[in-house]
């Protein structure tokens, strides 16, 4: 999500009920005798905010597991929960008055840091990176649908492969024209040294980097190297082959691109590898500390 | 060549694509589960090891961290001054009071004892507990009630730096009854102990204001004894201790005599000892006895008149018997000494009364000097001995009067205890002031052992 005009008026309140906050922490703190404390009734306030707050960004998870649920869009949900869980942050500074206190709350302060510097982050990267990913990945899809799309582009140039290493079978296929028939007809007739060429380049170097997730290795991982082994193929082949290869080409490229979205992507989500499971355990931690604080 | 339309691209996805788990969301899902778990799991361990640490607000200060793990011993119920078990919120004042005496403030006074913990707040770190924050006096203080009404003192105290009153030690004149200069003392080029040919003397305030511990000497102006360091008094001991805060008090042995000698009567050599009257009255009849038995013709002599005594003229003496000679001479020595010598320094009450009726003495009245002038508060000489007595002391420069109380006023004070938050020395209430009236203290029974205060105990 990108943060732009439409979070102003999260922004604007955000930023009042912070100096709110602050306007009643300050004095608090200043005649406090022994500074501010968690156990204070202004301290359990805090706390007590801060913790729903916490509980309202957590929300958003469930929102985003009902979707057809009539509870607001999206990405009003989620302009809150960047929001206000930010606010979080200094209700439960106040809260702490700023001390670590023993150690399941230090461990709390440790993790809700971490949990904020997370998401931070990834907002960061929610703002910058759909950009870049728009100018750089030309076919960009489904980042959920890629493993399937890869395989539809390996049954795919699997077809085409047809055209200049043919099996019976292949020849007959209802999908290939007539036009392409004629070509692999020739091609096997005339230069079985080229087709088998073409052949072992498909089978070694193409195919396994259209299968593979990553393709480490592979020299078609370069648009420049990937170029210069399309030309070769059209060179040692027949001219009506070329619009084979070419299609070829375009699906190492769209491969290239699927690979480069896979990136972007791991970039734009791996943060939340961090960021969930922390926020989880800050939410049940809070809980217990909430519960022995206020009972004990 | 390759084509492909929006209806071939949309195609191509699996429409239900959100409802499956892809490895991503479970990966996600797991370690949203695992990590609360093992956070879980570590409390589990803690719960049954039967550590509360983790529970705890905050780190114990260094006076009680031997208790840090045993919770119960604050945090204990208690029915009057019996424990009963369990486990308490706030830690109850019988738990401390198990530990420590705290008599009350003012019992009869005050309209509401605040609890130990307000005061001497406990998991905040290795603070000083005795360190109490200035509003736990000024809930009070700023506008001080008692159960009698509104009290005799200032009743509206805010802090050390803003608004304090001035010490009630500079409020009334130093009742002191022995006569002392301090301007004459402190000028330069003195003429010293008798026999000086110069005035070379130049006297330092530690020459007579010493701290209690060390009173020992040696003292350049006492006695001969005292002007070495003397084994009269037990020596310093290696530890510091609270002898160094308190000036001790001044004595004439130790810090006038040298120059101030008390001679009685030409004919006898010495000084009269610094004594009562009747001692000294007895005192100058055996010199004199002893003079005469030694001289038994002295008594034939005429003295010839002197004027011993400002404004009095005497007249020569011509005895009839020694006896007749002792009593003249006892008078006229006597008469010297209180009306002169002993006079000099020391009042004496002129009533009829105050003579003592057996002997005719004078009756010096005692010297009521006061040895601690702030009886409220504390004040540290030994913390402050790298400043120069004069500049606090600045008056005793110049102070020609008894009656002038020499001790600095509140704004001399203020100079470094300013009660500015960076820039100043401590100004707290606690610095000087004490909440407990000791004196109320009572005889203490400990109850714990070792073992049970650091849990070792079974």
């Amino acid at each position: 999500m990108r943060i732009d005009h439409t979070h102003k008026r999260w922004a604007i309140v955000t930023a009042i009920l912070f100096l709110v906050s602050l306007a009643v922490y300050v004095p608090y703190s200043l005649e406090s005798a022994h500074g501010p404390s968690g156990g204070s009734a202004i301290g359990i306030a805090f706390g007590v905010v801060g913790y729903g707050l916490m509980i309202f960004a957590t929300l958003l998870s469930l929102r985003k597991r009902f979707t057809t649920w009539r509870i607001g869009r999206a990405q009003t949900w989620m302009r809150g929960h960047l929001w206000l869980g930010l606010l979080s942050y200094p209700i439960i500074l106040f809260h702490a008055g700023f001390s670590l206190g023993g150690s399941l709350t230090t461990i709390l302060m440790i993790l809700l840091s971490l949990v904020i510097a997370s998401g931070i982050f990834g907002a960061v990267l929610q703002h910058y990176l759909p950009n870049l990913i728009t100018e750089r990945v030309a076919m960009e899809t489904i980042y959920d649908q890629i493993d399937r799309v890869r395989a539809q582009l390996v049954e795919e140039a699997d077809r085409l492969r047809l055209a200049f290493s043919p099996t019976l079978e292949g020849l007959l296929a209802p999908a290939m024209s007539n036009e392409r028939r004629i070509a692999a007809l020739t091609l096997k007739l005339v230069n079985s040294q080229t087709r088998s060429h073409l052949t072992e380049v498909y089978s070694d170097q193409i195919r396994p980097y259209l299968s593979a997730r990553s393709a480490r290795g592979s020299n078609l991982r370069s648009e420049r190297e990937s170029k210069l082994l399309f030309e070769q193929m059209r060179t040692v082949s027949p001219e009506m082959l070329h619009e084979i290869f070419n299609d070829l080409e375009n699906i190492c490229q769209e491969k290239r691109d699927l690979d480069r979205q896979s990136k972007y992507h791991r970039w734009l989500h791996s943060w939340l590898l961090g960021h969930v499971p922390l926020a989880a355990a800050v939410m049940v931690l809070g809980l217990i500390h909430a519960v022995v604080a206020l009972r004990y | 060549m390759r084509k492909r339309t929006a209806k071939q691209l949309g195609t191509r996805h699996d429409l239900n694509y959100f409802k499956t788990w892809t490895r991503r969301k479970l990966a996600l899902a797991l370690l949203a589960a695992c990590v609360p778990v093992l956070f879980l799991a570590w409390l589990g361990v803690q719960g049954l090891r039967g550590d509360s640490v983790p529970y705890s607000s905050g780190k114990m200060s260094r006076a009680h961290a031997v208790l840090g793990k045993q919770c119960d011993t604050c945090h204990a119920n208690f029915v009057g001054t019996l424990r009963v078990g369990g486990f308490r919120k706030h830690a109850q004042d019988q738990a401390c009071l198990t530990c420590h005496q705290a008599p009350a403030h003012h019992a009869d006074l005050v309209t509401f004892t605040p609890t130990c913990g307000s005061c001497h707040a406990e998991h905040v770190g290795s603070v000083q507990l005795a360190r109490t924050a200035d509003q736990n006096c000024t809930q009070c203080h700023s506008d001080l009630k008692t159960t009698h009404g509104s009290p005799h003192m200032v009743n509206a105290i805010l802090s050390f730096g803003k608004q304090h009153p001035e010490f009630a030690a500079l409020k009334k004149p130093d009742l002191t009854t022995i006569a002392f200069n301090h301007s004459v003392h402190m000028k330069s080029g003195l003429l010293g102990p008798p026999g000086s040919k110069t005035r070379n003397v130049d006297l330092e305030c530690s020459d007579c204001h010493r701290p209690s511990g060390e009173q020992q000497g040696p003292w350049r102006f006492g006695s001969a004894q005292w002007q070495h360091a003397s084994a009269n008094e037990a020596p310093l001991g290696p530890m510091r201790d609270s002898r160094e805060a308190l000036m001790g008090p001044i004595s004439y042995d130790k810090h006038c005599i040298a120059c101030h000698s008390l001679p009685f009567d030409t004919k006898a050599a010495g000084s009269v000892p610094h004594e009562t009257p009747a001692v000294v009255d007895g005192f100058v009849r055996t010199a004199l006895t002893q003079y005469l038995k030694t001289n038994p013709a002295a008594w034939r002599e005429t003295e010839a008149a002197t004027r011993r005594i400002p404004g009095v003229q005497q007249v020569a003496l011509q005895a009839k018997s020694p006896d007749d000679w002792l009593k003249d001479r006892v008078a006229s020595d006597e008469t010297l000494l209180w009306g002169k010598t002993c006079k000099q320094c020391h009042a004496e009450t002129t009533s009829p009364d105050a003579h003592d009726s057996q002997l005719g003495l004078p009756k010096i009245q005692p010297a009521s000097m006061p040895t601690r002038w702030f009886s409220h508060s504390y004040f540290d000489h030994s913390a402050h001995s790298a400043v120069r007595c004069d500049s606090c002391h600045a008056a005793a420069l110049t102070s020609a009067r008894t009656s002038d109380v020499l001790i600095p006023g509140i704004d001399s004070c203020r100079s470094c205890h300013s009660g500015a938050s960076n820039s100043s020395a401590e100004s707290g209430c606690f610095l000087c002031h004490q909440y407990h009236d000791w004196q109320q203290r009572k005889p203490f029974k400990p109850v714990y052992t070792i073992p049970q205060l650091t849990g070792q105990a079974d």
